[in-house]
């Protein structure tokens, strides 16, 4: 091509020449000799075109390169055949990890469902146990409280009772004093009335002594008084000493009374005020369960609706699979290729002629033709799935 | 320290006042405020100086109550300390007198 640079200058300048404008003759030469390169180009033009049909005849007569390009054949169907091998291999290497670990996987995803299913149940039993319906040999602490409280209310008010009781009892027994009381104001009033009888029964007797013989029998009568007045003097210290004994009596009842009327009250106000704020402890505990409740099976849901989407997830394995196998037909097309330019080079190493040459390599050109119209109706049929997200869901 | 008792103009109100120690020693002379008193009366107990009270205190209580004829008794316990009123409480006494 580089041969066409002359001309084509040799034209530019002589245009050039033209249009500047020169003598009649010097205008004639430049026009022939402008003539003259657009032939030469026309005809080196033509010259370019014919090559290929010189380039055949070349081979005939030339052995060399054909040796060239049968080595050049043998390295390369050598490289293919053997990277086909290799991947062949690793895509049956990660076929078989995919399927181990999918195994695995989903294994453990179920077993995690199962673990989780049972610590439910394990939980609701517990909940059950100490809950606040739950009635017989079940633990409620609860209900236990509330009976406690219950009970300290009943002994409280059995205390009191027994303290109203107890006042009342005391009432009663001032009202005894009070009439034994009374009693001995009566008696003072008997024991002055027989001191009195006692003087008036001397005063007799001493004027029956001054009466002398006369007086004799009043006498007997005054003394006969006496006798009497003595004698009621000491009934009344007798009824005195028992009613006294009766006082001494009723003062040990007092105390006794006094005894069961006056109770501490202090230790019952702290007993109770504790089983007062145990029982609302526990009933904050309830709520507090309730709530750790909930929140449990809110966790359950998620737990569950996490399993969920990571088993899934695990339909991966069947676009990895596919998209292996596509790998494995294209490696399988790659060695129908690698034949083909096993035969050609079979061909050329046994010294073929020209022609059948020419005919091998025809054959295999319509071969490969033939191979990609094939390829080509297959991968319509195929249906590759690209991701996960378009895909069906199908939960193991 | 004892208990004293004071009589409204009208005959119709009375006043006890309680004092320090309010306990069962004093049984016959808080009765012996009331007892001749005419049921029908209304009965106001100063306890602001009672700051302990023991089972026999709740028992003489009852009594005046039972006195002044039980639910229909008009009783107004006053004043009463805060140590007091946990007692009173703890008898659920809230049910049946009147306390301030």
């Amino acid at each position: 091509m580089k041969k066409l640079y002359v001309p084509l200058i040799l034209i530019g300048a002589l245009i050039l020449l033209e249009i500047i404008g020169l003598d009649q003759k010097w205008r004639w030469l430049c026009e022939a000799l402008t003539l003259l390169s657009a032939f030469y180009l026309i005809y080196h033009y033509r010259n370019i075109t014919q090559k290929p049909e010189l380039s055949n005849e070349v081979v005939s007569d030339d052995v060399n390169p054909q040796e060239m390009d049968a080595d050049l054949l043998i390295e390369v169907c050598g490289v293919l055949s053997k990277e086909i091998i290799n991947i062949n291999d690793d895509t049956n290497r990660v076929k078989q990890l995919i399927s181990q670990a999918i195994v695995e996987l989903a294994g453990g995803f179920n077993s995690i469902s199962d673990i989780t299913k049972r610590q439910d149940n394990l939980i609701s039993d517990v909940i059950e146990k100490t809950g606040e319906d739950s009635s017989g040999t079940s633990i409620n602490i609860q209900q236990f409280t509330k009976e406690t409280s219950a009970l300290m209310e009943e002994f409280v008010g059995i205390l009191i009772s027994v303290s109203e009781q107890s006042v009342e009892t005391a009432h009663h027994i001032d009202d005894m004093v009070e009439h034994l009381d009374s009693i001995f104001e009566l008696l003072e009033d008997s024991k002055s009335i027989a001191d009195q009888t006692n003087l008036l029964a001397l005063n007799a007797a001493i004027e029956a002594a001054r009466a002398g013989e006369l007086g004799r029998g009043f006498a007997v009568v005054a003394d006969e008084v006496r006798s009497l007045s003595a004698r009621s003097t000491s009934f009344n210290e007798q009824i005195k000493s028992r009613v006294g004994d009766a006082n001494t009596a009723i003062s040990y009842v007092n105390n006794t009374v006094n005894g069961m009327a006056s109770r501490d009250l202090d230790i019952t106000i702290k007993a109770k005020e504790r089983v007062d704020s145990t029982l609302s402890a526990v009933q904050g505990m309830n709520v507090y369960f309730s709530d750790k409740i909930g929140e449990i099976s809110n966790v359950e849901k998620e737990l569950d609706h996490a399993i969920g989407v990571a088993v899934r997830s695990l339909q991966f394995e069947d676009i990895c699979r596919q998209a292996l196998e596509a790998i494995e037909k294209s490696a399988v097309r790659l060695e129908e290729m690698n034949q083909i330019l096993n035969d050609i080079n079979r061909g050329t190493e046994n010294g073929m002629s020209q022609i059948s040459l020419k005919n091998t390599m025809n054959l295999a050109i319509k071969n490969i033709r033939k191979s990609k119209l094939k390829w080509g109706s297959e991968s319509n049929k195929a249906v590759l799935q690209q991701s996960m997200d378009s895909g069906e869901v199908d939960l193991f | 320290m004892s208990i004293d008792v004071k009589k409204s103009e009208d005959g119709k109100l009375v006043t006890i006042n309680v004092g320090e120690s309010f306990d069962f020693a004093h049984h016959k002379e808080f009765r012996d405020c009331y007892r001749h008193e005419a049921v029908t009366s209304q009965f106001v107990i100063n306890m602001s100086e009672a700051k302990y009270l023991d089972s026999s205190a709740l028992g003489m209580l009852l009594m005046l109550r039972k006195y002044a004829g039980g639910d229909d008794a008009s009783i107004i316990l006053q004043s009463v300390p805060d140590e007091a009123k946990q007692v009173l409480e703890i008898a659920n006494f809230h049910k049946l007198f009147d306390i301030k």
